[in-house]
């Protein structure tokens, strides 16, 4: 049985998924409950493997359909002829981090998103969103990824466009599946280059034969620029606001996740797939891609924040945020990318490339921890007074407390306040980015001060200031699992925030040498 | 912070030391003391059912336009770098042709890269 988890990580999602119209029969909570059940079952599995995966180092192998799936190529047969599924440290944190993030987000649904209880449309979506992400956090296949990038982008564009009863929401869901489209045409011209030269789908195997050519820097082209875009990065992030703020909140979440994972599969293709191949030929010039990355991740930071400043829609400035954030993330990565093969035998990778990257992949755990939070109490906000205008709220602190001390702590957590997580990656950022170039390290200085305003304007606008019981047009309690979500993602905001050397030493560090090791 | 890499930027020599359960008992040591003092020194006279709660903005009792709106707030700096946001604001007009565009520019970038022998 153990020996097919990793099948099981993405199966279960999808068969779930494919149940859905049965088990809606069943009733809303039966449903729910079997959801969640399924979510938790899927978080239990992706923590097994810590201890073998993260902690030991190990790197397990599913070849589907073969006799032993455990082995990478087939008997008499010198490279791998079927899809293959990997789980290294990288992918494990990938899958962890979309594990935690549906599990929480699901709770929180659960007591917003209504639907009649004969449909089961959200929920169907839903596990299918969550089965591509798990697929493209897993695959050591180009054409699998493209598959589960396309599952995603579908799932993800009718849950974006679910509230159809809404004037946008249709037509941010066109646009999220139209900005989809392109990026996955271009990933696809990219593997089929690949493909045209070495006649193989296998991330790994196509590592081992890389002749770096032109041609294989043109199709590395198309899949970082195209995972760049999925991602949200400046300045190809304007569909971000558009898309993030007409979806559901707990959809917004899924979205940012979604982001997350393809920001992952970029760096794993740059590494894993363009890095340096066991062929000795040729190379990519790292220091070059590493300025890109920067440049990439500066303006996300800037723009991201000072547009972010501006919005009054709760939602689009949260959206503004998002990018903002993973601005950090491409900085700190992109410095480790540029020092990585440095003519210097990887002395200033070992001084501060790998710290940076540390800093850089720890960022998006904790951002998909407080990013997610804020986006579900903005659904909180965007219920109670029916609105996402920040001008039309007003005194919440006095009615939701629980709303009121989570977003706080999303608030301070993503201002890089401690002792809430985003202190930690963030301090490893500007530690390292700073023996980089002390100029990086201020202006990301700078855009946490810009976060911390800004998140100081929503807080003053929608939670502080007098009861106004009129302006509120949904004045229920929030349901027990609406506030799971919120106090799990809270939680893990302050545990992974006061203990970061467990999270760091466990699972971000393995990450990376996974990362960074070319196999 | 116990982590080998966070031990690199961790300094007990010049004060930089990460103490989690002392930050916690600090911040109830804080909370408690706060408790206690508020109740014996703060003023005792308050009603939570007099106009004592409403906001007092320079005399005027309008609690419905008391607060400064969301989109007033951090004027001076945003009218600072108006030509700034004039720009920025076009960019993001919505329309999807446009937002195309911008991933064409950055493929083409690389592209110059790429034929550069910069990459």
């Amino acid at each position: 049985m153990t020996n097919h988890i990793p099948v099981l990580i993405i199966t279960l999602p999808l068969i779930a998924a494919f149940l859905q119209p049965v088990t809606g029969f069943a009733g809303f909570k039966l449903r729910n409950l079997v959801i969640i059940t399924i979510l938790l079952v899927l978080n239990g599995l992706l923590f097994m493997l810590v201890p073998d995966v993260a902690l030991q180092g190990k790197t397990i192998y599913y070849t589907m359909g073969a006799s032993d799936p455990s082995q990478f190529t087939q008997p008499g047969i010198s490279f791998p002829v079927r899809i293959v599924l990997k789980i290294d440290s990288f992918s494990l944190f990938t899958g962890i981090i979309v594990g935690v993030v549906t599990l929480t987000t699901f709770l929180f649904s659960t007591g917003t998103v209504k639907e009649d209880k004969r449909k089961s449309y959200f929920s169907t979506l839903f596990l299918l969103f969550t089965a591509g992400l798990m697929g493209m956090s897993f695959t050591n296949d180009l054409f699998n990824f493209f598959v589960f990038l396309e599952i995603s982008s579908i799932s993800g564009a009718a849950l974006v466009a679910y509230r159809t009863y809404r004037k946008h929401a249709p037509y941010a869901g066109y646009k999220y599946i139209l900005i989809s489209t392109i990026a996955t045409t271009f990933f696809l011209f990219g593997v089929g280059i690949c493909y045209a030269q070495y006649g193989s789908f296998n991330i790994q195997y196509i590592n081992s034969v890389l002749a770096h050519s032109y041609l294989d820097k043109v199709a590395m082209l198309f899949i970082i620029v195209a995972m760049a875009m999925k991602a949200g990065s400046v300045p190809m992030h304007m569909w971000v606001p558009d898309t993030y703020a007409e979806a559901p909140a707990s959809i917004s979440a899924m979205l940012k996740a979604s982001g997350m994972v393809t920001l992952c599969a970029m760096f794993r293709f740059t590494f894993s797939l363009f890095g340096p191949s066991s062929s000795g030929a040729g190379k990519i010039n790292y220091e070059t891609l590493g300025w890109i990355v920067i440049v990439l991740g500066v303006l996300s930071m800037f723009i991201g924040v000072t547009m972010a400043l501006i919005q009054h829609d709760v939602r689009r400035l949260m959206a503004f945020h998002a990018v903002s954030q993973t601005g950090y993330m491409l900085l700190g990565v992109g410095v480790g990318i540029a020092v990585f093969a440095k003519g210097d035998g990887g002395a200033a990778f070992k001084a501060f490339g790998k710290m940076a990257m540390v800093g850089g992949i720890f960022h998006i755990m904790n951002n998909a921890f407080y990013k997610n939070l804020l986006f579900l109490t903005s659904g909180v906000m965007e219920r109670r007074f029916g609105t996402r205008n920040l001008n039309g709220m007003i005194g919440l602190g006095h009615r939701d407390t629980l709303t009121t001390v989570v977003f706080m702590i999303g608030a301070l957590a993503i201002a890089g306040i401690p002792p809430f997580n985003g202190f930690d990656s963030k301090l490893l950022i500007y530690e390292s980015v700073y023996k980089f170039s002390p100029v990086l390290a201020i202006i990301a200085m700078f855009v946490s001060v810009m976060t911390l305003a800004s998140f100081m304007k929503v807080f003053y606008s929608s939670f502080m200031g007098p009861r106004r019981d009129d302006l509120i047009v949904e004045g229920a309690p929030l349901t027990k699992g609406t506030k799971a979500g919120l106090i799990i993602l809270a939680a893990l905001i302050i545990l992974t925030g006061l203990f970061p050397g467990i999270i760091v030493d466990g699972i971000i560090e393995p990450a990376v040498t996974a990362l960074t090791q070319i196999r | 912070m116990n982590g080998k890499i966070i031990d690199l930027i961790i300094k007990p020599e010049i004060g930089i030391v990460w103490i989690p359960l002392l930050l916690v008992a600090v911040f109830f040591v804080f909370m408690v003391v706060f408790h206690v003092w508020g109740r014996k020194f703060f003023r005792n006279d308050y009603n939570e059912n007099s106009d004592q709660v409403k906001p007092y903005n320079s005399g005027n009792l309008d609690e419905v336009n008391y607060s400064v709106k969301s989109s007033n707030l951090y004027w001076g700096f945003k009218k600072s770098m108006d030509r700034y946001f004039d720009i920025m604001k076009k960019f993001h007009d919505g329309d999807l042709n446009n937002y195309a565009k911008w991933f064409v520019i950055v493929v083409a970038a690389c592209f110059l890269l790429i034929g550069g022998g910069l990459l």
